[in-house]
């Protein structure tokens, strides 16, 4: 569906080097701090800003040859732009109507009814969440095959984004060659939706991992200064030091709880994989 | 392209008061017996502008950036915001000419219906080589930057133009030829080269906005 080597873009303080992958059928994350790279990532892929290397392709066309007709079978969502917010839901439809060949027009009218996106108040008077919801609603309008969606979930409260993953698994849900590529700076949003999990930090791409794997090998080991010098180092990916001794990341959870039965051994969730793997130190 | 059709004349819906107002203005002008070429192209250009409103509409608050991941190419884009200020510079002429010409029509003596029109068309000329010279320097510099930039360039070119000597008799011999064509002719030549002024401003600006990042 998608598919990037070494896109590049340099700015004066700060480069860009991805290479990343999303499958059909799969709900694929991209996480990072504010910052990371994963805004500038999103424009490179939609040619919003030149790359200055790399290849890539969407959808099996070269990035740098995508067409409008291409652009068809995408929908994106951005988290610091959309439709003018002086338009309303009603003025939207005949623009979705025009632009997109298979804008279901009903079937986006009931959707908006359904979350309660009011039809002729300008997009300006709409809260947080129900601008995320109608650019999803937009996204999803057109029976695109790839969704690319850049912190949707960022400034929602639980219910809203609840409500925008409900709307993404019953995105996937419609197909099998589907598939979507979603950011987050907090990784807890998107836990229970991804896939798999590429994590981005100072613009490079440093972990890919699935998330059953990440979720049931990962761990955090809390350990004091005596029992991190017993430690087998080899299965220890970041270490972090701490009043009681090391907070330690791993990727062998079963091999420390069969070999270490006198240490900590917490589940790591994805938010604090993502804390030792950028605050940790390498070991 | 006509998605992006709609969605400016939707814009433009925010911006309706002005419009009015500007053509109750040109409908003063009229019955105050001011020039009335001059309120043709006044409504004409006036009306024209409005396309400059939709660039920025479109600029506000990073909006290009979602607007240019839907499906049209930036060629599109610009090729489109030329035809929208075209149509609203029409808008206006129309009004003007046919609005004016009616009233005058209706209170003067002597009107001449063929002068009007040969006004009128002199004004669409006027409209093309407007559209010719905002659009890129809006779509470089933006709504604030793009004006001043463009104060620079015409005065600029009004200074060199009072500058650059003519060799004895160039001018009087251009100006000879000229008085010789008939208006039709001249009007034909106007537009002949409004058009390539245009898609010469287009082809700039098409470039201008491929080079853009947002």
């Amino acid at each position: 569906m998608l598919e990037v080597q070494g896109l590049r873009k340099e700015y004066n303080a700060f480069t860009l080097d991805c290479t990343l992958e999303v499958k059909p059928g799969y709900v694929t994350g991209l996480i990072g701090q504010n910052g990371a790279g994963k805004s500038t990532t999103f424009k490179a892929l939609l040619g919003l800003i030149h790359a200055d290397g790399g290849q890539g392709e969407i959808l099996g066309k070269d990035i740098k040859s995508i067409t409008a007709k291409d652009k068809q079978k995408i929908g994106v969502v951005l988290s610091d732009s959309g439709f003018s917010e002086y338009l309303s839901v009603q003025d939207l439809v005949p623009i979705l109507k025009e632009l997109y060949e298979e804008f279901d027009k009903n079937d986006f009218l009931k959707q908006c009814e359904r979350f309660g996106l009011p039809m002729k108040k300008k997009l300006k008077t709409f809260s947080t969440g129900m601008k995320v919801k109608l650019k999803l609603l937009v996204a999803m309008s057109h029976n695109a095959s790839l969704l690319i969606l850049d912190e949707p979930t960022a400034g929602l409260d639980v219910i809203a984004r609840n409500e925008v993953l409900e709307m993404l698994r019953e995105f996937m849900e419609q197909g099998q060659d589907r598939a979507i590529l979603i950011s987050s700076h907090i990784a807890t949003d998107l836990e229970s939706l991804c896939d798999d999990f590429y994590m981005i930090h100072d613009g490079k791409i440093v972990v890919h991992e699935e998330t059953d794997v990440l979720l049931s090998d990962y761990a955090i080991l809390k350990v004091t200064e005596e029992q991190f010098q017993t430690l087998e180092k080899q299965y220890l990916l970041r270490k972090k030091k701490e009043y009681y001794g090391y907070d330690c990341l791993t990727n062998q959870k079963q091999f420390f709880m069969d070999n270490y039965k006198d240490i900590v051994v917490e589940k790591s969730g994805i938010d604090e994989f993502l804390w030792m793997m950028i605050r940790g130190e390498r070991i | 392209m006509k998605g992006l059709l709609i969605k400016d004349f939707k814009l433009l819906k925010n911006q309706l008061t002005i419009l009015f107002v500007i053509a109750i203005i040109a409908g003063v002008l009229v019955i105050t017996n001011y020039d009335p070429s001059f309120i043709i192209g006044y409504l004409t250009s006036v009306y024209s502008i409005f396309v400059l409103s939709t660039i920025s509409y479109d600029e506000l608050d990073n909006g290009n950036a979602f607007l240019f991941t839907l499906p049209f190419s930036r060629k599109l884009y610009v090729v489109e915001k030329y035809i929208f200020g075209i149509i609203m510079g029409l808008i206006g002429w129309a009004l003007a000419t046919f609005g004016g010409g009616f009233y005058l029509m209706v209170k003067t003596n002597t009107f001449s219906m063929l002068e009007w029109f040969t006004v009128a068309s002199s004004c669409v000329i006027i409209l093309l080589f407007c559209l010719a010279i905002m659009i890129p320097f809006q779509l470089k510099f933006g709504a604030e930057k793009g004006r001043i930039a463009l104060f620079v360039v015409v005065f600029a070119l009004i200074g060199i133009s009072s500058l650059v000597r003519l060799p004895d008799g160039v001018k009087e011999s251009f100006l000879k030829q000229v008085n010789m064509l008939s208006n039709g002719a001249l009007i034909g030549i106007g537009f002949l080269i409004a058009f390539i002024v245009l898609f010469l401003s287009m082809a700039i600006s098409i470039r201008i906005q491929e080079k853009k990042e947002f």
